[in-house]
């Protein structure tokens, strides 16, 4: 059992990263293209967000006896 | 004990972190959000599964009849995930959602529960038919 201190800095670099891109694409006038970008950093952060609650999910199982 | 400084440091990152996130990207926040959450409620059920298998010993000690321990373990777990999530909802500012998975985990844990009161109301019975 370890605290995966990385997978916060991965999404607070994700997120950091997103938002100046969203910015930038906004400010130049590309306003689908800043949603999209939004959307994708969502998307990508979901994905590696879905494994963690999954073992957590099956944490839970294991141990209470489902 | 390691864990734990570790996941109150983890924590206190992820609040600046979430501070600086919810300006910009708010959805992201809560992503960030959810994740603390999930580690941090890992290494909780981490240091209690020492507490649960001790439970278990003293439920072999005590000769409990059925699947008493069962069905409590079982409560839970369901209203720990339950509180999570509906916890992490309320932060997301869609408390409906929350009270609702909240709803869904009391009336699973009482779900489970209707064969302890199925027990309890034999009981009731046996007793009221010998007086």
């Amino acid at each position: 059992m370890t605290m995966d201190i990385d997978l916060i800095f991965k999404i607070a670099a994700i997120g950091i990263i997103v938002s100046i891109l969203t910015q930038v694409l906004s400010r130049s006038g590309r306003d689908e293209q800043a949603t999209m970008t939004s959307l994708a950093g969502l998307v990508v952060v979901l994905m590696m967000l879905a494994q963690k609650i999954a073992d957590l999910f099956d944490l839970v199982k294991t141990l209470f006896e489902f | 004990m390691e864990l734990f400084w570790k996941a109150a440091g983890g924590v206190l990152l992820a609040v600046v972190l979430g501070l600086t996130l919810g300006k910009q990207e708010k959805d992201l926040e809560v992503l960030l959000t959810m994740a603390v959450c999930c580690m941090v409620t890992m290494i909780a059920i981490y240091y209690l599964e020492p507490v649960l298998e001790f439970m278990w010993e003293l439920e072999e000690l005590g000769d409990l009849q059925g699947d008493l321990l069962g069905i409590l373990m079982k409560a839970v777990g369901i209203g720990l995930v339950a509180e999570l999530a509906g916890m992490i909802c309320n932060d997301a500012g869609n408390s409906s959602l929350g009270k609702v998975i909240q709803m869904l985990g009391s009336s699973v844990i009482l779900f489970l529960c209707v064969p302890i009161f199925s027990q309890l109301l034999n009981l009731i019975r046996e007793i009221l038919g010998e007086l």
